[in-house]
């Protein structure tokens, strides 16, 4: 007979759960975002976890998707892409940009960033005269539309969570650092920069001679194209991370501890805040008279726009969609909501009632 | 509920040491690692005394086992005698249980707490306590880098004259302390170069350090830090509890390496008795081996009186 070390005798078994417990326990390291939908020339484009799809905004029908066959070399596309007149810009977490036809999906150029230090990066994308701007971990490059060749670059202090904010002779760049950058479209230089008391995770929203600027300090500001410097600030309960909506002479905006607020545009003004059921991330929708945010918990609310009041509020679908965090996208008397994770990527709702009236992708028997 | 009892606790520890290390995450890392295994002390002790009293014990084992060949129940006797109770070694894997969730708990708070993509953020915005961080923001955004290290990715170097191919040093260094604190815990083999049980001891040697270098291949850089810390910090603590016994010139590798520094014992040990510890090059044969008495205990006295 032989006596065996107690503690090693039935190590095997241990070994294999314990393996099996650490890899459960920890996930791999995958930079992740949530799914973001853009809607352009009647389809909604999706950018989700393993694919771009271009969807039918009145049937829900798939139009095409990139790639055609799933790909797990090109990991996750989880930035809603960028439009420019004849290309719809794509990028992933495997740090590549790519082109594609608006029309069919086909490929027209990538571009592939160098940068070995990371396996993967957060990129944000925006497009604008025959540019895109792809911010890939800590460098923004401005591609050309036409072949994806590298037009010049920016060394952020940063990474670059939000795209940038566009117009024709200028770009205003928000980083991670607190700082944002107004840069020349044509050649990149810096024009003028700013630091903020908090990091800047969105797109600036630029209306006439207005940046917004949501931080994560707790306060939005108004602050001059010019030269950066503040018009107004007011302060928030929350980090402010989506965009604001700027429409004619007010602001609406959500932050994270679930208010969303409604300001004069010229001074800053509070004309109405109100409660939400939980993290407002993304960017309001308005149409008509509506105006409609989602949580994080899955909530969709609809506030008369003019007073905040509540319309109509419902939990989107709690088996089959988890966390709201991108923008929804009203029009056409349909209200787009895009979910993280979940198994329907995209819901359609009437604005009126919350009904829904498609989803993405169908079930199939 | 996991997140609230394990993982929020853990990464508000951590923003709280990053804040007063001086904003470095590695600093705030290896001082909770080392705090973790400060408040685990009284378990990895008593696993730490239950293989030093092992490895004092194999020879006695041998010796019996080789004397009571095809006799269980006198070996079994004569096992409890000298202090051998396998049901109570088998407290010792309670350390490695517990560790395991902690492991995980602390995987999930280095995730956390240094947000390297936005839906990591979201994550930290809800597990941070505003109580203790009133100013969160002015943290952010938490510096995640050390030297060539994103302590958010798996760690690679690449060479500029041979960028096609990535030195994980973290993994490595994983590896290697991992497989000195193995051979440190591990009681000497016996002889015998069939017994199952040295045999699994051999196995364990090489699979051990393996499967922690996977996962710091696999996981984030973080990982290998508490990884590396907790191992250096666990040899330091082997080495003082058994500090009359222990030479770091004794500890032999896999595969004949042996340490690269001399053989100091910090202590000087009491000349084990030959008849009961064979040479480890040259083991005698049992026939050879004279039989060891065994240890004469002392009479338990019951009460104070005379």
């Amino acid at each position: 007979m032989q006596i065996k070390h107690p503690f090693r005798a039935g190590q095997g078994p241990l070994i294999a759960g314990l393996t099996a417990l650490m890899l459960a326990g920890c996930n791999r390291v995958t930079p992740t975002v949530w799914p973001a939908a853009t809607l352009q020339d009647g389809k909604i484009l999706l950018s989700s976890s393993h694919a771009v799809f271009a969807i039918d905004a009145a049937s829900g029908a798939q139009v095409w998707r990139f790639p055609a066959e799933n790909n797990s070399d090109l990991q996750a596309f989880e930035t809603a892409p960028a439009l420019n007149t004849d290309r719809i810009i794509v990028a992933s977490g495997a740090k590549l940009v790519l082109a594609l036809d608006p029309e069919t999906g086909v490929e027209a150029w990538r571009y592939t960033d160098p940068n070995q230090l990371t396996k993967t990066a957060s990129v944000s994308l925006s497009a604008a005269d025959g540019r895109s701007y792809s911010a890939i971990g800590k460098t923004l490059r401005a591609l050309d539309n036409e072949n994806g060749r590298v037009l010049w670059q920016f060394a952020g202090g940063d990474e670059f969570w939000g795209a940038p904010a566009t117009s024709t002779a200028t770009i205003y760049v928000p980083n991670m650092d607190h700082k944002l950058s107004a840069l020349d479209a044509e050649t990149g230089a810096l024009r003028w920069e700013r630091t903020f008391p908090g990091a800047l995770a969105a797109t600036p929203a630029l209306a006439d001679a207005a940046l917004y600027v949501g931080t994560l300090s707790r306060s939005l500001y108004a602050v001059n194209t010019s030269d950066g410097r503040d018009i107004w600030v007011h302060e928030t309960q929350g980090f402010v991370w989506g965009t604001p909506l700027v429409v004619a002479d007010r602001v609406y905006f959500g932050d994270l501890d679930g208010i969303v607020y409604c300001l004069k545009r010229s001074d800053g003004s509070e004309i109405w805040r109100a409660k939400t059921s939980g993290s407002v991330r993304g960017t309001p929708a308005l149409d008509g008279e509506k105006l409609f945010v989602v949580t994080e918990n899955g909530f969709v609310h609809a506030l008369d726009a003019a007073s905040g009041a509540a319309a109509w509020q419902l939990e989107l679908d709690p088996k089959n969609a988890e966390r709201l965090l991108d923008s929804p996208i009203a029009a056409n008397g349909f209200l787009y909501i895009s979910t993280y994770n979940g198994e329907r990527l995209l819901y359609a709702l009437l604005q009126d009632s919350g009904t829904t009236s498609w989803f993405f992708p169908p079930v199939t028997k | 509920m996991w997140s609230e009892l394990i993982v929020y606790p853990f990464t508000n520890a951590l923003l709280l040491l990053y804040t007063w290390l001086g904003h470095s995450f590695t600093a705030a890392l290896i001082v909770l690692t080392v705090g973790i295994r400060i408040l685990l002390t009284p378990l990895t002790a008593r696993q730490q005394k239950t293989q030093i009293q092992m490895q004092e014990l194999q020879p006695e084992i041998k010796r019996i086992q080789e004397k009571f060949k095809g006799e269980p129940e006198k070996m079994q006797k004569e096992l409890l005698k000298i202090g051998y109770n396998p049901a109570a070694m088998l407290g010792g894997c309670l350390p490695t249980l517990v560790q395991f969730p902690i492991l995980i708990g602390v995987y999930q708070s280095i995730l956390n707490a240094i947000p390297s993509t936005p839906l990591q953020m979201m994550d930290l915005y809800h597990a941070v306590y505003p109580w203790l961080f009133p100013d969160f923001n002015s943290l952010l955004p938490v510096n995640r880098y050390l030297i060539w290290m994103d302590l958010t990715q798996p760690d690679r170097i690449y060479l500029p004259w041979f960028p096609a191919l990535g030195i994980p040093i973290l993994p490595i260094f994983v590896v290697l302390t991992t497989l000195v604190q193995q051979k440190m815990m591990t009681p000497p083999s016996t002889a015998d170069a069939n017994d199952a049980s040295a045999q699994m001891q051999r196995s364990m040697m090489t699979t051990m350090p393996l499967m922690f270098g996977f996962f710091a291949l696999q996981f984030a850089s973080g990982l290998s830090i508490y990884f590396i810390t907790s191992n250096i910090a666990g040899i330091g603590q082997y080495a003082y509890l058994n500090r009359a016994k222990f030479s770091w010139g004794k500890l032999s590798l896999p595969g004949g390496l042996s340490m690269p520094w001399p053989d100091y014992t910090t202590k000087q040990v009491a000349k084990p008795r030959p008849s009961v510890v064979p040479p480890p090059d040259n083991p005698p044969s049992a026939s050879e081996t004279p039989p060891a008495k065994p240890k004469p205990r002392k009479p338990r006295r019951r009460g104070h009186g005379a």
